[in-house]
């Protein structure tokens, strides 16, 4: 649970792509599928869990729904419940490999409506290698394999804490290389 | 990031799109997915 919040919290926060709800959710009368906008956040952070987090959110009128009309919301038949933190319908589902479909069905009044997204790769770091010295400098790079998406970010990780780069770094080199400022020298913190 | 000794580095990778082949007024997705690399701080 304490892993779900993480995720989920990272999606509200760190993404900002789910809607942040400024007032309560709304249920409103018409939830047929072309009165619904909506936003699926995919968070597949962990590489060597299992599963991963997911968030369906549906708008009408631009306000976040709670269905109360007993409307459900799975993805890859695991129930996804309306969680406040994230303003949407959440949840965490297993990991599909690269090319795989998740499928998210929203079911009202014994009709579905399904949302196919493709699981991606995962970024190929090229440097540095596996188990490479790496020292402490105030300028990091990772080069890895050109692929799609619109952005990236990247991050470092001692025993005790973990910092990520600031903003997104958008994929457009032919040739990948991320630099970032979050490798400092100097003494260890505490967690 | 101030301990040497063992960590890791990741890249998180951000694809964002529409799909316009639902029958929902409208649906974005944002998928976010990570890869990590041990690496040694020294």
């Amino acid at each position: 649970m304490r892993q779900l919040v993480r995720s989920l919290g990272l999606v509200a926060l760190g993404a900002a792509f789910v809607t942040a709800a400024c007032s309560n959710p709304v249920s409103p009368t018409d939830t047929s599928p072309g009165a619904l906008d909506v936003r699926i956040a995919v968070l597949d952070i962990y590489p060597n869990q299992n599963d991963l987090a997911v968030v369906m959110q549906f708008l009408s009128g631009g306000k976040v729904v709670k269905f109360a009309s007993g409307e459900t919301v799975t993805c890859d038949n695991v129930a996804l419940s309306f969680n406040g933190l994230t303003s949407g319908y959440a949840g965490r589902v297993p990991q599909l490999a690269p090319g795989g479909k998740f499928q998210f069905v929203y079911t009202r009044s014994g009709t579905q409506t399904t949302v196919e997204v493709t699981a991606p790769a995962r970024p190929a770091i090229l440097t540095p290698a596996s188990n490479a010295n790496v020292p402490r400098t105030t300028s990091l790079t990772i080069t890895y394999t050109p692929a799609g998406g619109a952005a990236l970010r990247g991050s470092a990780r001692d025993a005790t804490s973990s910092e990520g780069s600031q903003g997104e770094q958008r994929t457009t080199a032919s040739t990948r290389v991320w630099t970032s400022p979050w490798a400092r020298p100097g003494p260890g913190r505490s967690a | 990031m101030g301990k040497a000794g063992p960590g890791s580095v990741g890249l998180t990778r951000i694809l964002r799109y529409t799909d316009t082949s639902t029958a929902f007024k409208s649906v974005a997705v944002e998928y976010s997915v990570s890869s990590d690399r041990p690496v040694t701080w020294s």
